[in-house]
């Protein structure tokens, strides 16, 4: 769907492991995906499937030891992250990719004012001094909807609600007109009438900016209304990759097929029983052989057990592909399903 | 209350409560200087075999509301009545005989054990607590049955039952909470966010889970929920709160088809579908601003600033919770309000 449009940011083949006195935690296995230009991309998963460790891989903030970035490339504009230095991280960091998390209030500094905070991005980035960049946020306050912008930027973040830190969060964010801006559940801790405003301001900037966005979710409501493009991940690794709407409609994996029928929804019937998965994540540092999701999967294969499944790329029926990682759609099996 | 039900005694009745908490001010000595009004002039009923969602955002009271109902949280005013009994004016000893018929599901299933006993020890507490006030007379053996049937209607391997909390998933460990809550056999089970602390697909193994206990057992729920989806999936009448007050109840098909409150209406369009044509062409009300703080003294309806229908009368009269039709109540100005200067502004 995006092919014709700029890649921004690709990763290749990424690893991260966590060394810990229980073995090696595969955090983050062979994890590879391509954000495009002004495109929203969602990745989906519980927690422990890696979602989070991805991005904050993205702009080397694993803490290490325990954590390592073991393998893979991280392209940025022709860049590999995994091979800038320190400095050069810094200015990639709330630069060209900036980042904003689900809990606003200890993101935020609570000793110093808003201003102050944000300003900072700008004095750093853009060299401009306390007075310029005072000024600048101001105007960035008004982008992100914060009514009565002058007054507000002088008060500290405790006199703003949840909400309103959340856009000041993205105020700083933007400020640098950044190519891609990672959001990990940016609105997980907010009320939904309140995470409806935020999603809206988020697609209203990427829109306006033609800013990629990487949203993190484990909610597959905010995906479907938001996002170009979805990864699935489970147990580390992306299982399923598509364009949403073919995604949606018909799920390949047997895990986003199970995902997406045991959601309650608000338009489903009073009543109807909910699918559900059987069985709880795996361990990540002890890892099943061949498919981590095949012990709970209802269609797995004696080789699903032996054998990590190779990835199979499938038209997506509106001119796109489709990435699936599963036994049942190789190009050997596909034939047996019915 | 419910029309529908006139006939029959309410299992749960819920009049005019208030729950207030001081502010104070002062280091030496403390001065009231204002009321936080979490819950303020709550009223509704929950019948046998019923499942009722309390529904609303954070601060809306719903909690406050169910730690009241359960009695852990004290009440500054208003009646709630178990059976027609009205548990508010009991003695403490009478109470606590009263507190088997209702038992608590809580959030979040890791702070709400105890780490440091194991899933048998836990659900056998209830029981062994009754046994020493001598409310119930078991053997241990008598006991470790009973905890061993209810680990297997919890869907839990009763070789489990000597393993400590941090052993079990966060879907196990509310299956130990919820056999602990069903182990006094309680006639209503007050479920405070239940599931909103597991993952997707955890969450819909307990949610089938409580639903076939309510079929087994004949459970009455009060299940208290922001995700109107899990609600709307779970429960028969759906109770909406909005800072401290009821703003609609109504049967869940018909509060989804015609939600009649401007909250319920906003709220429900702000919930995503994981349907990604159907989200692209629905419109959205974006309500302006925040809710606003509990603590500012209120006058009118608490949804004033935010509803896009306002009206004059809005601002000065605080509107009573009315059936606009039957099963259907809600507390707006929009809806033919005694007193109130009829819709003409909409």
């Amino acid at each position: 769907m995006f092919d014709k449009k700029e890649t921004v940011l690709s990763v290749r083949n990424l690893g991260t492991r966590f060394m810990t006195s229980s073995g090696t935690v595969k955090a983050v296995d062979g994890v590879s995906f391509d954000v495009h230009k002004g495109e929203i991309f969602g990745i989906v998963g519980e927690s422990g499937s890696g979602k989070s460790v991805t991005n904050l891989s993205i702009l080397r903030l694993i803490p290490s030891p325990p954590g390592k970035i073991v393998e893979g490339q991280i392209m940025l504009k022709g860049k590999d992250l995994l091979e800038a230095n320190e400095n050069e991280l810094q200015m990639i960091r709330g630069g060209s990719v900036s980042m904003i998390f689900q809990d606003p209030m200890t993101s935020l500094n609570p000793l110093l004012k808003v201003s102050v905070q944000i300003a900072e991005v700008l004095e750093l980035h853009h060299g401009l001094s306390r007075k310029e960049a005072e000024k600048k946020v101001v105007e960035l306050l008004k982008a992100v909807g914060i009514p009565d912008a002058e007054r507000r930027a002088q008060e500290y973040p405790h006199q703003f609600s949840g909400g309103m830190r959340q856009r000041v969060m993205i105020a700083m964010a933007i400020g640098c007109n950044p190519d891609v801006l990672i959001a990990d559940e940016p609105t997980t801790a907010l009320d939904v009438t309140i995470q409806a405003q935020i999603l809206d301001l988020i697609r209203r900037l990427s829109d306006s900016r033609t800013m990629s966005v990487i949203l993190i979710t484990h909610d597959l409501g905010v995906v479907a209304g938001m996002c170009d493009t979805v990864a699935v991940m489970y147990a580390g690794r992306i299982v399923e990759q598509s364009a949403v709407d073919p995604l949606f409609r018909e799920p390949k994996h047997p895990y986003t097929k199970g995902l997406l029928a045991s959601v309650p929804r608000l338009d489903s019937a009073w009543n109807e029983r909910l699918y559900s998965i059987p069985g709880a994540p795996p361990n990540l540092a002890d890892l099943p052989a061949g498919c981590a999701f095949a012990p709970r999967c209802a269609y797995a294969l004696p080789v699903c057990r032996q054998t990590y499944p190779p990835q199979t790329e499938m038209d997506d029926g509106q001119g796109g592909k489709r990435l699936v990682r599963c036994w049942l759609h190789t190009s050997e099996n596909s034939g047996e399903q019915a | 209350m419910n029309s529908a039900n006139n006939t029959q005694q309410p299992l749960l009745e819920v009049r005019n409560l208030k729950v207030y908490f001081p502010i104070e001010k002062g280091i030496i000595v403390r001065k009231r200087i204002g009321w936080l009004k979490a819950v303020d002039d709550v009223s509704f009923a929950v019948n046998e075999g019923e499942a009722v969602g309390l529904v609303g955002e954070s601060g809306c009271g719903k909690s406050t509301t169910a730690l009241a109902i359960a009695h852990l949280q004290k009440i500054t005013d208003g009646h709630i009545l178990f059976e027609g009994r009205d548990l508010s004016a009991m003695p403490a000893a009478k109470l606590y005989a009263e507190r088997r018929n209702f038992q608590m599901v809580f959030q979040d299933p890791y702070s709400s054990l105890d780490p440091r006993m194991t899933a048998f020890d836990t659900i056998a507490e209830p029981l062994r607590i009754q046994v020493r006030r001598g409310t119930m007379a078991l053997s241990e053996t008598e006991i470790r049955d009973k905890v061993l049937d209810l680990m297997d209607k919890a869907g839990l391997s009763r070789t489990f039952s000597n393993r400590y909390p941090h052993e079990f998933s966060g879907g196990q460990r509310q299956r130990i909470g919820i056999a602990r809550a069903l182990a006094l056999s309680p006639k209503l089970v007050i479920a405070d966010e239940p599931v909103s602390a597991l993952d997707v697909s955890i969450q819909s193994q307990i949610l089938n889970l409580m639903k076939d206990l309510q079929n087994e057992l004949g459970l009455t729920y009060l299940f208290i929920a922001h995700n109107l989806a899990v609600v709307e999936y779970f429960c028969r009448r759906i109770v909406v709160m909005y800072l401290g007050t009821i703003a609609e109840i109504a049967p869940s098909e018909m509060l989804y088809s015609e939600p009649l409150h401007p909250y319920t209406q906003a709220l429900l369009s702000a919930v995503p579908i994981p349907d990604p044509p159907r989200e692209r062409q629905r419109s959205r009300i974006l309500l302006k601003g925040d809710v606003p703080s509990p603590i500012a003294e209120r006058q009118g309806c608490p949804f004033k600033e935010r509803c896009a229908s306002a009206m004059a009368i809005c601002a000065a009269q605080r509107p009573d919770l009315l059936e606009a039709r039957p099963g259907h109540q809600v507390a707006c100005h929009l809806y033919g309000q005694k007193g109130s200067t009829d819709g003409t502004h909409h």
